[in-house]
């Protein structure tokens, strides 16, 4: 269903929410919910037992999705069974290697992603990360990559040269974990190292305040996870979750779209 | 020139790679470490622990402090060392030993201190086991007009009462830990009424008083990136007065425990190097103690700061947060772990690490005393023993070498460990 290319998602400010696929939560409403208010990428996180960069709420989603049976397989297979504007694929460089990057890019490719994003890539693999790049040519994605700020200028300036669809900066030291730092500061640092690739944020943003302060910062858009499965998850009616979630993408996009 | 810099220099940006982040334990579900890191820090100073920007500036009136204390410190030439040991080289020494508590530690405690004043935190609590961080918390504190509580543990308690003495005299609460204030200190004294602690009972204890008591923070000695932060004064002001004389380092030396005064004194310079190509032939030397040989022997993985893991964990240079080191005096040497900044810089090969053990340092530490007329502290005598065979190098291959070592703190409140080894 993706009419133009992932970057091509950046010709507007984005929103990218973030779900574990194969979370029984994650029921087929939610998604439709969230893609007919206006998320514009949705990345579909492939559970595994070893989430290094997420916080309670994300890995709970996980193991959700782990004990009720999801299996790689059937994890591409729930990705592939939604058409929505643009689908990425998020799963550990330390995982992928695992099963083959190459088996990974291909399922990603056949259950209609665009791209595959690594957050340990960068960190832990630099030196996998030509090989990366050179399967994302092969596969025809445009590569992703997940940076934090406490990434050398040089390397983030780098990967900017690469041309990839985007850059994912984790404000935070684990996904929805708020920790008192000042996001403003840092991403308009790391948005001066990188031209104008696009920039998205994430990590502990739940609040449209957030969302305006990464936007006035210099970020093309955010990413929220942990926010939205906290609303999923914590029980009431199909309808009234609806509506919630209705609200709550209203408010976002609104600040999203607010002028700078 | 002005010596004392006004800006802190944050190396991470400078680093061949990005910094791994903390973590949680993967099979943890309930409880998360870096949830809690606001509840024991000042916000500013997780702010500083996260922070993209390369400069960050001194607060005024924490440089006030730094300049009450006695900053900048003298840069020193060991003249008499030299002619001891009729070397070509030129031996320096960074005197951070001269800061009323007698070390490097102040510099960190002064600015943790600040902050958590000027956030309204009430109280600042803290591990010691020999008392040098512990007392230069104290003195902080003291001057910035704050609560301080520090669990020292038992053994320390009772036998080494000068740093102990001085922290009461600071104003602050000294209690031995175990302690009766917290429930993990009451549940190991019920078992054992002389229980010994160790310093991971110590950080225990200072954590669960912060998690009860909404107006206390922790404060933190080394590891964390903001306290190595807050050490490159040492290294920015060494880098100037160096500068002044027309010397540049062939060698730079300083002993680590968890890393602080060594990171503090040689980030400038490796930054310098990683962004503009200065300093390319300088050497980088580490020196650990045997007892505890994280940089030499041990592996790069991420663990725990603090035994009872109550920390999140850091990616580093470690033997294991539960390994036990031999008793040995230079206590502040006795930590499981390298920095993960530090361990980075190992890692890729920036920084040397050498060990050495007790008995060799104190030998290096009495013919520093009997030339030089300073007593270099147990864990300082780590650095000057490699600069010694630095300098021995040099008399043998004819080098007239540039070493400047980083004398991070005085040996006098520690004088019973010369007599247990018969140094004299």
């Amino acid at each position: 269903m993706a009419m133009v290319s992932l970057s091509g998602a950046f010709r507007k400010r984005v929103l990218m929410v973030y779900l574990t696929a194969g979370d029984p939560y994650v029921d087929s409403w939610v998604i439709e919910t969230l893609s007919e208010h206006g998320v514009d990428i949705f990345e579909f996180g492939i559970p595994t037992a070893r989430p290094k960069y997420d916080g309670l709420t994300i890995k709970a989603s996980y193991r959700r999705a782990i004990e009720s049976g999801v299996t790689l397989e059937k994890s591409f297979q729930f990705i592939e069974g939604f058409r929505l504007r643009h689908k990425v694929v998020l799963t550990y460089f330390e995982y992928a290697r695992s099963i083959g990057l190459e088996r990974l890019m291909s399922y990603a490719l056949n259950a209609g992603a665009e791209g595959v994003l690594l957050p340990d890539l960068l960190i832990d693999y630099s030196e996998d990360a030509d090989v990366y790049v050179r399967l994302c040519k092969q596969y025809g994605f445009e590569p992703i990559f997940f940076i934090t700020s406490s990434f050398p200028y040089k390397l983030i300036s780098e990967v900017a040269r690469l041309n990839p669809a985007f850059i994912y900066m984790g404000l935070m030291a684990s996904t929805g974990t708020l920790l008192p730092i000042t996001i403003s500061r840092n991403i308009s640092i790391i948005k001066s190292l990188i031209n104008n690739t696009p920039l998205l944020t994430g990590f502990a943003i739940s609040e449209p305040k957030q969302v305006l302060e990464c936007i006035r910062a210099g970020a093309d858009g955010v990413v929220i996870g942990s926010a939205i499965i906290r609303l999923i998850s914590g029980g009431g009616e199909k309808q009234h979750i609806k509506e919630e979630l209705r609200n709550y993408i209203s408010s976002i996009k609104e600040a999203l779209e607010a002028p700078v | 020139m002005n010596i004392l810099p006004s800006h802190w220099y944050n190396i991470v940006p400078d680093l061949p790679k990005p910094l791994p982040p903390p973590r949680d334990p993967e099979d943890d579900y309930i409880f998360s470490r870096i949830e809690l890191l606001p509840k024991l820090f000042p916000s500013e100073l997780l702010d500083q622990e996260f922070t993209a920007e390369r400069y960050i500036q001194i607060p005024g009136e924490v440089l006030d402090a730094y300049r009450r204390i006695g900053r900048p410190t003298p840069l020193v030439r060991a003249v008499n060392l030299e002619r001891l040991l009729n070397t070509p080289a030129r031996i320096y020494f960074k005197r951070e030993d001269l800061s009323p508590t007698g070390s490097h530690k102040i510099n960190t405690a002064l600015a943790q201190a600040y902050y958590a004043k000027k956030e309204g935190v009430q109280m600042l609590t803290t591990e010691t086991s020999a008392g040098q961080w512990g007392s230069a918390l104290a003195c902080a504190c003291a001057m910035f007009d704050i609560r301080c509580l520090v669990f020292m543990t038992r053994s320390s308690y009772i036998r080494k009462p000068y740093r102990r003495i001085l922290m009461k005299l600071y104003g602050a609460d000294v209690v031995p830990s175990p302690s009766d204030r917290t429930e993990i200190g009451r549940r190991l004294l019920m078992e054992n009424q002389e229980h010994p602690g160790s310093l991971g009972i110590a950080i225990s204890e200072a954590v669960e008083t912060c998690m009860k008591d909404g107006s206390a923070k922790y404060a933190v000695g080394s590891v964390m990136n903001f306290v190595l932060l807050h050490q490159t004064v040492i290294g920015l002001e060494t880098m100037r007065q160096l500068e002044e004389i027309g010397e540049i380092p062939d060698v730079m030396i300083g002993c680590v425990g968890g890393g602080s005064n060594f990171s503090g004194f040689i980030f400038p310079f490796i930054g310098n190097r990683l962004k503009d190509g200065d300093f390319k032939n300088t050497e980088f030397i580490a020196v650990e103690s045997k007892a505890s040989p994280k940089m030499t022997e041990g592996s790069y993985i991420y663990e725990h700061g603090d035994t009872a893991g109550y920390l999140p964990m850091l990616k580093m240079y470690t033997v294991g947060r539960s390994y036990v080191p031999p008793p040995i005096h230079a206590a502040g040497l006795r930590y499981h772990a390298a920095a993960p900044i530090l361990s980075l810089l190992i890692k890729e090969g920036l920084v040397k690490a050498v060990a050495y053990t007790q008995e060799e340092v104190l030998e290096a530490a009495r013919v520093f005393a009997r030339v030089e007329g300073i007593v270099p502290a147990p864990e300082t005598a780590h650095a000057v023993k490699q600069a010694i065979v630095e300098a021995e190098h040099c008399r043998r291959r004819n080098l007239k070498k540039t070493i400047i070592l980083c004398f991070s703190g005085h040996g006098l409140l520690d004088l019973s460990v010369f007599e247990e080894y018969g140094t004299y």
